[in-house]
């Protein structure tokens, strides 16, 4: 579970636990069996990222917020709840600042 | 340096006068392995894609319906450029924004349908479009379209696909 670099969550505010991530509508991605393929259809840009981004990614579509996703994310990869959630906010710090995902807060109350 | 050869067959060609310049027919690849040290101008037709014969060991490639460029090319060879036609696959390629997408995402594998569903467009206009692409890339299938695409070496590269300048 590791990202392209670090990302200081502290900097990006937009990018909580209780955010709920998705994918535009110009943003299509596959997953292959070594990697998860992003396209930017604004851009014509494609993002590779590993299997586990790939299976962030569609635990993000599946189940809404950060922090959903990354207490899934914790029992399938058998970490800590704390590794996952960071893991997770990272990631989608990186997606939301390459304008992959939309990120918004989670309005379910 | 002088020229050996003119839009001839190098079959003949002493191996000594190698330091030479030779246009030729013949494919580039065979020419280098007997002239090591040569500049080769590969004749072709038009269409042929540059990037590979030049991989192959050509230094300039021209159109053979295209005579005063033979001339042009030999003396830009000689004196040590390289040269392709402007037409080349590997220069720009006339595709349209729509049809980047569309070839993108066939790329990845996406269906007709897919494609359609993803872009609001029937799948009719995704047809009309590839169809469009496939002409520009002078391929006849999404496989050879992709293939051609992925192949950075002899191939175009994803990079064509590029819809943004800075990207």
């Amino acid at each position: 579970m590791t990202t392209a670099r670090g990302v200081n969550v502290a900097d990006n505010a937009s990018v909580l636990l209780s955010s709920r991530a998705s994918v535009p509508n110009h943003i299509v991605y596959r997953s292959f069996v070594n990697e998860t393929v992003i396209l930017n259809l604004e851009t014509g840009r494609y993002h590779g990222i590993n299997t586990t981004g790939g299976r962030i990614l569609e635990l993000l579509e599946r189940e809404g917020t950060l922090a959903a996703a990354a207490a899934r994310l914790a029992e399938e990869y058998d970490r800590t709840l704390e590794e996952a959630q960071r893991h997770v906010i990272e990631f989608c710090n990186e997606l939301h600042e390459r304008g992959l995902i939309a990120v918004s807060p989670d309005d379910r109350g | 340096m002088r020229v050996v050869a003119q839009v001839a067959s190098a079959r003949d060609l002493d191996p000594a006068q190698a330091r030479g310049l030779v246009v030729t027919t013949e494919a580039p690849a065979d020419v280098r392995r007997r002239l090591p040290a040569a500049r080769i101008v590969a004749v072709v037709a038009r269409g042929t894609p540059s990037r590979r014969l030049l991989l192959e060991g050509a230094d300039g490639v021209v159109n053979d319906d295209d005579g005063y460029a033979v001339t042009a090319a030999a003396t830009a060879v000689a004196a040590g450029l390289v040269v392709t036609p402007r037409d080349g696959r590997s220069s720009r390629n006339g595709l349209t924004g729509r049809e980047k997408q569309i070839l993108a995402m066939i790329v990845l594998g996406f269906s007709n349908r897919a494609i359609s569903q993803q872009l609001h467009v029937t799948e009719s206009t995704v047809k009309s479009h590839l169809s469009s692409a496939f002409r520009k890339l002078r391929v006849r299938s999404r496989n050879e379209a992709a293939a051609l695409l992925m192949d950075a070496q002899n191939g175009l590269g994803l990079g064509i696909l590029a819809l943004s300048e800075e990207s």
